[in-house]
């Protein structure tokens, strides 16, 4: 009972940390469950293990939903950032705990909200984007949807305050702005994103519940209201949202590849002032090309398609500076680095796949189809929960003191990289071959598209049984696993310093002493 | 989905109410119920005619007796009004508003590009009573290069260019009147219907927003960046039957600045932090 | 046989040996008119050739370090020197450019092409599209309204003015490669270029509730005479309609 009064009133930033990863992983645990559900029913045309659209609608609701507010966003900016932007910039906690412990309180309800979706009577079918008309007038329980973006917004919100102000004001002494681990870097600037635009799509989704149900006229035309303008809220949001979830992936992929080939990364500066610096200043400027169909002026097509088209030079830097530090480095393949590379390849996919739907003629045919899912599975979706993945596995032996299995690691690892692309890519192809539109229960009049739906069902079912391995894997550990020393990789970075687990408040017995030229990344010379 | 629904009917209701709001109203005086006109009648069917092209090929021809067609009219964004001009008081009253907020516009934006024309719908006019009506409008010298007050050439053209903007009118034979809509038509450069507006409700800032939305796809001059910052700040209100605030544009950009200012504040507030947490370090050492 | 070209050059590409070919098949019909669809099935091509370059050479690249600086001994490290400042600029700047001057690239070939589907042929028929859930109703200039099938005469440019009754729909047709938003209180657009007689679904991509995926209809392209007659025949039986209606109304002039 103590043990969980402990955890639950904890304000230690490792112990936060590991409530957001549970928490997260729970929200995995059933997002995926949610899309087991769709692939099931899309195994073949016509009714196949529900005849009603709207459960499907529900699971689609959910699965996207949970996975981007509920998953993906509170283990890359909750879980890794708490865990490891102390230890790497050698603080001895946040800046403010207290709020920190607030913010994991605020993601709990979020995820239970999200949860009820299984259990209220109208459960929301409006999509994860919720666009009105269809919010405002649906049967189902649109406030819902309104309150869990509400509250993990604003959990959000707390935890982007404490970061910045974590990483401009506490890190130990000796350690500047170009000695910071390119994760660090990352997270600062996905929380200034993350502040910057989460009070956008808060008024969004406030304004679609209050149409619902105090009967005001925001998005409805008949009475000066404009439907659009919802639309140009919410991505003016969610597509620095992306962001906010490229960013840390990668920083952590960075991370990673530099501890397990032992090297630095190439052209560390290029990669944070004009990699993560760019998509910063890119990041507003680009929301219409998710409106690229939807009727908006001609003139503000084509500026944010070249707007959309420029996002590759940052991105692109990111990339040299990631396949650089590989270039005379010392490379070996422990799990999470497999997942780390994999990331590489995965987002080679993602992000040129992109490169086309940032064209706007070229978006107003696949906009809407399978393509589109395809592309931000690869680039955001998969390669982000393998960054994440890949850092669990990465911290593993510094929050637990165990060591995990590494072949049942890399066999769960390339039974679930075989299953992803034996789903996503046949999606893309489906969708631009066939057109077939996205968010389909049944997709009668596109007869062409079912071999391609069998076998990505297939694909859903290897995912499956991989990360099953991996929950296995980890559990397992947990209890049976050899003990791990404090710096199992070899790492230079600060996090690696402490005792494996770190002491509970603190980090260290005592901040260790930042050397004149010391950086995370300084590999090949003397060890101090 | 009711929701949407009811707003649609009652959309089409106000408009069918504006439409009558001033015209027929002196039609219905003898008290007699059983021959009260339908306003519903002359309703313009909205949803189906914005958007729809005019054709360009009508004669037209003006005070002067000069010739034109409606497509030399076009070109820029263009007012079109349906009048007769033996009318008792409504036409008149309505051109006389278009005059008195076209005045107020001028005044208030000078050199905004647009054409004004009023049309009659009656086969009877001539240029004999066309120029007996624009003696009595006195349209303001500078007016009168964007403003033209014309009748069609060919009779049989009426019925075909009413139609295709959706005007309906008939001759009340009991109150020897036209009943018809007050509609304002707001033609694009290309000769596309944007928007109606109804009545004598309407203030120049309204029209001034209606001329934006029949001519905002464009950016030509450094203009029409303050007009499209405007036609977004303000959207047309069907139910009313004029431009309002665009509330959650509003507020969507409040809650922009907002975010920024949180951002400032984390790092303002923090600066204490920082010289605690110096301290702190400098203890240490020590 | 559907999108057989496009399904050739996606498929095809990590071979990149797809010849210029196919592409003679169309054009021997096609007029003064530019289609769209064949300019996006041939940017689409070229993106993807573009892209398929970049692709190989990263992943090339990253394999061969992969490979040849595995590690070798347990304690060894990584020895990459850091770089000079010059160096340093040089890897920012000159990749930079060279991004850049392909975004701008393939944005001038975009936006050529969005012109060709934004601007309406001068000799199109136009036709109104009331979309609602979950149902597609046309209106032909001459009143003949037909529902969730659009029939139009091969040969002729065909433009849709678009709105909605009650949410957001999208009007998909796959083989035209086009589709746009139809909402409630804004009027949207889109054209195609119907050449050959044909049937072609279209269907809607916006999700709008419940039976988004049942809402879909047909193109149906007919031969140019085939058409007119079906066309006039609908009308008439519109005019009895329509004279019955105005006998009621009695409208009049004096």
């Amino acid at each position: 009972m103590s043990v969980l009064k402990e955890w639950i009133f904890t304000t230690d930033h490792k112990k936060v940390g590991l409530l957001y990863l549970i928490g997260s992983m729970a929200a995995f645990a059933f997002a995926g469950f949610s899309a087991l559900m769709m692939r099931a029913e899309l195994s073949s045309i016509g009714p196949t293990i529900t005849n009603n659209p709207g459960d499907y609608n529900v699971w689609l609701y959910f699965h996207g939903a949970a996975m981007i507010l509920g998953f993906q966003i509170p283990a890359l900016t909750g879980f890794l950032a708490n865990y490891l932007v102390p230890l790497q910039i050698g603080a001895k906690d946040v800046a403010f705990p207290r709020i920190n412990a607030l913010s994991v309180w605020l993601f709990y309800m979020g995820l239970i909200l999200a949860l009820l979706t299984f259990v209220v009577p109208d459960p929301p079918d409006v999509m994860w984007t919720g666009y009105p008309p269809y919010s405002t007038i649906t049967f189902a329980n649109t406030a819902l949807y309104t309150f869990t973006v509400l509250l993990l917004g604003f959990a959000s919100i707390l935890g982007g305050v404490n970061f910045l102000t974590t990483i401009a004001f506490m890190r130990a002494p000796g350690i500047g702005w170009n000695q910071l681990n390119m994760f660090t870097w990352c997270t600062f600037a996905a929380f200034i994103l993350q502040l910057i635009f989460v009070p956008v799509l808060g008024t969004a989704v406030t304004l679609i519940s209050l149409d619902k149900y105090l009967g005001t006229h925001f998005f409805d035309p008949s009475s000066g209201g404009d439907v659009l303008v919802y639309q140009n809220l919410f991505w003016f949001y969610s597509h620095p949202a992306v962001y906010v979830i490229l960013l840390p992936f990668i920083g952590i992929v960075f991370d990673i590849v530099a501890t397990f080939a032992r090297n630095r990364i190439f052209n560390y500066k290029a990669a944070v002032y004009g990699g993560v610096g760019g998509i910063l200043l890119l990041a507003g400027e680009v929301w219409i090309h998710h409106l690229y169909v939807t009727g908006m002026p001609d003139w503000i097509r084509v500026g944010q398609m070249v707007t959309t088209l420029l996002i590759s030079i940052p991105v692109g830097l990111l990339f040299i500076s990631l396949v650089g530090t590989l270039y005379k480095g010392s490379i070996s393949f422990e799990t999470p680095m497999l997942y780390a590379l994999s990331v590489v390849f995965l987002m080679l996919i993602g992000g040129l796949t992109g490169i086309p739907l940032a064209i706007v003629s070229l978006t107003l045919h696949v906009s809407d189809t399978y393509y589109i899912p395809g592309h931000f599975h690869y680039v955001m979706a998969v390669a982000g929960t393998f960054a994440i993945f890949g850092g669990v596995y990465y911290l593993f032996p510094k929050f637990t003191g165990k060591m995990y299995n590494e072949f049942v690691g890399k066999l769960a690892f390339w039974i679930t990289f075989v299953g992803v692309n034996v789903i996503f890519f046949p999606m893309m192809i489906v969708g631009v071959t066939e057109g077939m539109p996205r968010r389909y229960w049944d997709y009668a009049q596109f007869p062409g598209a079912e071999p391609y739906q069998y076998w990505m069902t297939v694909g859903a079912a290897i995912i499956g049984v991989g990360f099953l391995l991996v929950l296995f894997n980890w559990i397992h550990a947990l209890f049976a696993g050899p003990k791990a020393g404090n710096n199992p990789w070899g790492s230079r970075s600060l996090e690696w310093t402490t005792t494996s687990p770190p002491l509970d408040h603190g980090n260290w017995e005592e901040v260790p002493k930042i050397e004149e030229g010391w950086g995370p990344y300084e590999y090949g010379t003397e060890k101090t | 989905m009711s929701w949407v629904n009811s707003a649609r009917h009652a959309l089409r209701f106000v408009i069918a109410g504006a439409a009558v709001f001033a015209g027929p109203a002196a039609a219905v005086s003898d008290g007699n119920i059983n021959s009260t006109i339908d306003p519903s009648v002359v309703a313009i069917d909205e949803p189906e005619y914005l958007g729809t092209p005019i054709a360009r090929d009508f004669v037209l021809v003006d005070e002067n007796g000069r010739e034109f067609t409606l497509g030399e009219a076009m070109g820029k964004p263009l007012i079109l009004l349906f009048s007769y001009y033996t009318c008792d008081g409504v036409c008149e009253t309505l051109n006389k508003h278009l005059a008195d907020r076209l005045a107020e516009m001028e005044a208030a934006s000078p050199g905004r590009d647009y054409r004004a024309l009023t049309i009659s719908f009656d086969r009877n006019d001539d240029p004999a009573s066309l120029r007996h009506f624009v003696s009595m409008l006195d349209i303001p010298e500078h007016l009168k290069e964007r403003w033209t007050v014309s009748v069609l050439r060919n009779g049989d053209d009426i019925k075909r260019l009413t139609d295709s903007v959706g005007v309906r009118y008939f001759w009340s034979y009991r109150d020897k009147v036209f009943v018809h809509p007050n509609a304002f038509i707001f033609v694009t450069p290309k000769g596309r219907i944007a928007r109606y507006l109804h009545g004598a409700a309407f203030d120049a800032r309204d029209m001034e927003m209606a001329l934006i939305d029949a001519d905002w796809e464009k950016i030509s001059s450094a203009r029409r960046v303050i007009d499209i910052l405007a036609a977004a700040c303000f959207s047309y209100n069907f139910k009313e039957g004029r431009y309002t605030f665009n509330y959650p544009l509003v507020i969507g950009v409040t809650s922009l600045l907002a975010g920024i200012f949180v951002v400032a504040i984390a790092f303002m507030v923090a600066r204490k932090k920082k010289m605690r947490s110096v301290k702190h370090a400098q203890q240490q050492i020590a | 046989m559907r999108n057989n070209r496009l399904h050739r050059a996606f498929t095809a590409l990590p071979f990149v040996a797809l010849p210029g070919g196919a592409s003679a098949e169309f054009e021997s019909i096609v007029e003064k008119v530019e289609d769209p669809a064949a300019g996006f099935d041939h940017l689409w091509f070229e993106v993807m050739v573009d892209i398929t370059i970049i692709g190989v050479i990263f992943a090339l690249l990253a394999l061969y370090f992969l490979f040849r600086y595995r590690r070798r001994s347990p304690g060894e490290e990584g020895t990459q020197k850091p770089l000079s400042n010059l160096n340093i600029i040089g890897w920012a700047l000159i990749p930079a450019f060279v991004f850049m001057a392909d975004d701008f690239y393939m944005a001038a070939k975009g936006w050529q092409l969005y012109d060709t589907y934004r601007r309406v042929p001068e000799n199109s028929l136009e036709v109104k599209l009331e979309s609602a859930m979950w149902t597609w109703d046309y209106t032909y200039p001459n009143g003949v309204k037909t529902y969730n099938e659009l029939r139009v005469p091969a040969g002729q440019p065909v433009v849709l003015r678009m709105t909605s009754r009650d949410t957001i729909h999208s009007h998909f047709i796959p083989d035209f490669r086009i589709k746009e938003d139809s909402m409630p209180g804004r009027v949207t657009y889109m054209w195609f270029y119907p050449q050959k007689p044909g049937e072609h679904i279209v269907s809607c991509a916006e999700y709008c509730g419940q039976l988004h995926s049942r809402m879909y209809g047909k193109v149906i392209v007919m031969p140019r005479g085939e058409f007119d007659s079906w066309y006039q025949a609908e009308a008439a039986k519109l005019d009895v309609k329509l004279t019955k209606l105005s006998d009621n109304r009695g409208a009049g002039q004096k």
